[in-house]
């Protein structure tokens, strides 16, 4: 069940559509994008970029109705990532189907740059300087993650790709989105540049531990695999592939997996025995661990601890 | 991540069960015995993963 939180900043932001959105097309693609996010599998449970940074907000003694404020804000960015990726990867709600690429794209800038601008002056209540500076903070946020999307991993060779330059593509997009997210908490309460980086930090390596979480699971538990549909070379299959002699046989067999039902059985096999889900099972947990190093560095009050540690835990055991 | 000694800590703990069990004791002994560098973060994973906690993960991942 979604938090009583969660419920409220979706409410905040469903508010924010009707009062400011001009268009009844823009506002029913962006009340769509919000309802399909809270009815996703995902965020059912918990909304971990919007829950994260949310917490950690309140532990940096910002108020009630700024960490609110923020939760709208990341809500937006969320929407506006997850809508640009999903153009991307054509990978769209049915629902969506009878708009165009070209407006929703519009509805993405929207979510990324009017709105959040909104969201900002009439929710979270900060000073001008402050503003543009969390603004300027967004922007720099969103290069790096474009750049990440950028980086056509699809272009690459899958013989030699290396784990290496998956992570690097994970950290640079949903380990900076997160760490966005975590870092605004971090300015609105005007802390030491320090403790800033340490939340930005805190950010980052979950995000990253959650995106190799999601794509555990997209393999091994999604009713469809939509990574193995778009031949997305992900840590798991990467891992694999610099364990295994016979290259080539394998890719054919992630060919094969678009169409053939059972070849996604033969893969989990394969990446099982390997041993490439183990490792991957590591890496989720060495970016956990560092995240929970910074936690115990933070010194949060011991309620906002523990929310923190068990949203850490979730994505450590998949809860 | 150090994805390489990683791979070669894991290949061993899998195939040498007296290494694994040692290592279950004392990661750090084990991890200096073989001479991989690996900073604690990554051992602390991989011990997790190898017990404990890492069980429920490994079966939750596996399926088991």
């Amino acid at each position: 069940m979604q938090s009583k939180s969660i419920n409220f900043i979706f409410k905040k932001t469903d508010r924010l559509f009707d009062q400011y959105l001009p268009s009844d097309l823009l506002h029913t693609i962006l009340k769509n994008r919000l309802i399909n996010l809270k009815k996703s599998r995902q965020f059912q449970k918990w909304a971990p970029c919007i829950d994260i940074p949310y917490h950690l907000s309140l532990g940096l003694n910002n108020s009630l109705a700024q960490s609110h404020g923020l939760g709208v804000l990341t809500t937006l960015l969320f929407l506006g990532c997850d809508l640009l990726d999903d153009l991307h990867d054509q990978d769209l709600y049915k629902s969506e189907s009878p708009y165009s690429s070209a407006q929703l794209s519009l509805a993405s800038a929207v979510l990324l740059t009017t709105l959040p601008n909104l969201a900002l002056r009439k929710l979270v209540n900060v000073s001008v300087s402050k503003n543009f500076a969390l603004l300027k903070t967004i922007s720099d946020s969103l290069l790096v993650m474009a750049a990440g999307q950028l980086q056509d991993l699809s272009s690459v060779n899958p013989c030699t790709i290396q784990p290496d330059a998956i992570e690097a593509m994970v950290l640079k997009k949903s380990g900076e989105e997160l760490s966005l997210f975590c870092r605004l908490a971090a300015k609105i309460a005007s802390v030491s540049p320090t403790i800033e980086q340490k939340c930005a930090d805190f950010g980052k390596f979950l995000g990253t531990a959650l995106q190799i979480s999601s794509d555990v699971f997209d393999l091994f538990w999604a009713s469809q695999s939509k990574d193995l549909r778009h031949g997305s070379l992900t840590l798991p299959i990467a891992l694999h592939l610099v364990r295994i002699e016979k290259k080539e046989a394998f890719l054919q067999l992630l060919k094969r997996s678009r169409h053939v039902k059972n070849a996604r059985a033969k893969i989990k096999n394969n990446l099982t025995s390997s041993g490439s889900i183990e490792h991957t099972a590591v890496f989720i947990e060495f970016y956990c661990e560092k995240a929970r190093q910074i936690l115990n560095d933070l010194k949060f009050e011991h309620n906002v601890h523990r929310s923190l540690e068990k949203l850490i835990n979730k994505i450590s055991l998949q809860e | 991540m150090n994805h390489s000694a990683v791979q070669q800590l894991l290949d061993v703990l899998n195939q040498d069960s007296t290494l694994y069990q040692r290592f279950k004791k004392n990661p750090v002994a084990v991890t200096n015995q073989l001479n991989l560098k690996l900073t604690p973060e990554e051992y602390k994973a991989i011990h997790k993963i190898k017990l404990g906690q890492g069980q429920k993960r490994s079966s939750v991942l596996l399926g088991m």
